[in-house]
């Protein structure tokens, strides 16, 4: 198949999946009187997603899971995100342990 | 409280622009390898710009028919709706010009800050809109450079960049554990995914533990709050 095409049919459904949800769910209507239960389980996906981006990268980072580097960094970026809840101190913070290790 | 504008956004995004320019560089690569010339492999990210899905369309482009590498880019990117769904009720004053607009350039990394923003009162359509234009400039000019560079790239993987976006979602995560649900909510969605990443193939494992872990938290304050009440 045409490479355009394949491109644009990947387009068309990227942007699907990014905006149905955001036009369903932001009507004036809808959230006025979203249901208690809905509001408490949208207030939970960015948690819940973010854990599924972190967990699997620092414990599984090649497929399996092991306590490697990624690990001891994590976890050593850990306090500083507590502590500043800034994403980027806590990058600084995670590479800095990455590169004590790699250089130790 | 003062709200965040775009320049602060575009400002704030380009921690995560640096670890996504990392990854473009490396899918500039991996298509300039299936075969796409650089102006192709910048246009597939300007058109679709999602990393993982380019990524396997590339992988997948010499023996895998046209249908089934859409059907896999909508499969890996139906974490979108997850997101979109939960940054959506913040959206419910802006016109449908804007949320058209900000769909177009959601990402992980750019949702992941705006719903920081909005969760700490002070994020709005422009700040949402300023980290968007931040990755996504981010990652077309390095998808470029990728490609243009051809194979005279080492693998930015081993300077410890691959940590950046784990990092970066710690970061954003860590503020958001203000009580035992939400606490529940990461740990519980950290082992579903490692669980689903063993089980599952592609990028199902974040759609299993964003849903699973979410409504389950959900599901548990709603007891909690009527037991004490």
């Amino acid at each position: 198949m045409d490479k355009s095409l394949v491109i644009a049919g990947m387009a068309i459904v990227t942007y699907l999946t990014r905006y149905s949800m955001m036009a369903l769910f932001s009507g004036d209507k809808f959230s006025r009187d979203i249901p208690p239960f809905v509001r408490r389980w949208l207030d939970h996906v960015p948690t819940a997603i973010f854990a599924a981006l972190v967990f699997p990268a620092v414990l599984a980072p090649d497929g399996r899971v092991s306590a490697g580097p990624y690990l001891w960094s994590a976890l050593g970026a850990l306090p500083v995100a507590w502590k500043t809840k800034s994403a980027l101190s806590t990058i600084v913070a995670g590479v800095a342990v990455f590169w004590a290790l790699k250089l130790a | 409280m003062a709200g965040y504008d775009s320049v602060k956004g575009f400002r704030d995004s380009l921690p995560l622009a640096a670890g996504v320019a990392t990854y473009g560089l490396v899918y500039g690569l991996a298509a300039r390898e299936a075969g796409f010339t650089p102006g192709e492999a910048v246009a597939m990210s300007l058109a679709v710009y999602a990393g993982a899905a380019q990524f396997a369309a590339v992988g997948m482009w010499a023996t895998a028919p046209g249908l089934s590498i859409v059907l896999t880019t909508l499969i890996i990117n139906l974490r979108h709706l997850l997101m979109g769904a939960s940054i959506a009720p913040y959206l419910a004053r802006v016109g449908p010009g804007w949320k058209a607009l900000l769909a177009l350039g959601m990402s992980d990394e750019s949702y992941g800050l705006a719903i920081a923003g909005y969760s700490s009162g002070r994020g709005s359509h422009l700040y949402f809109l300023g980290v968007n234009l931040g990755i996504y400039l981010s990652w077309a000019a390095s998808s470029l450079a990728g490609a243009a560079l051809g194979t005279a790239l080492r693998d930015p993987t081993a300077l410890g960049l691959g940590l950046v976006f784990p990092l970066a979602f710690l970061g954003l995560a860590v503020p958001r554990l203000r009580n035992s649900a939400s606490l529940l909510v990461f740990v519980g969605s950290g082992l579903l995914s490692i669980l689903g990443g063993e089980l599952l193939p592609g990028k199902w494992y974040i759609i299993l533990a964003g849903l699973g872990a979410s409504l389950s938290g959900a599901i548990l304050e709603g007891l909690w709050t009527s037991r004490s009440s």
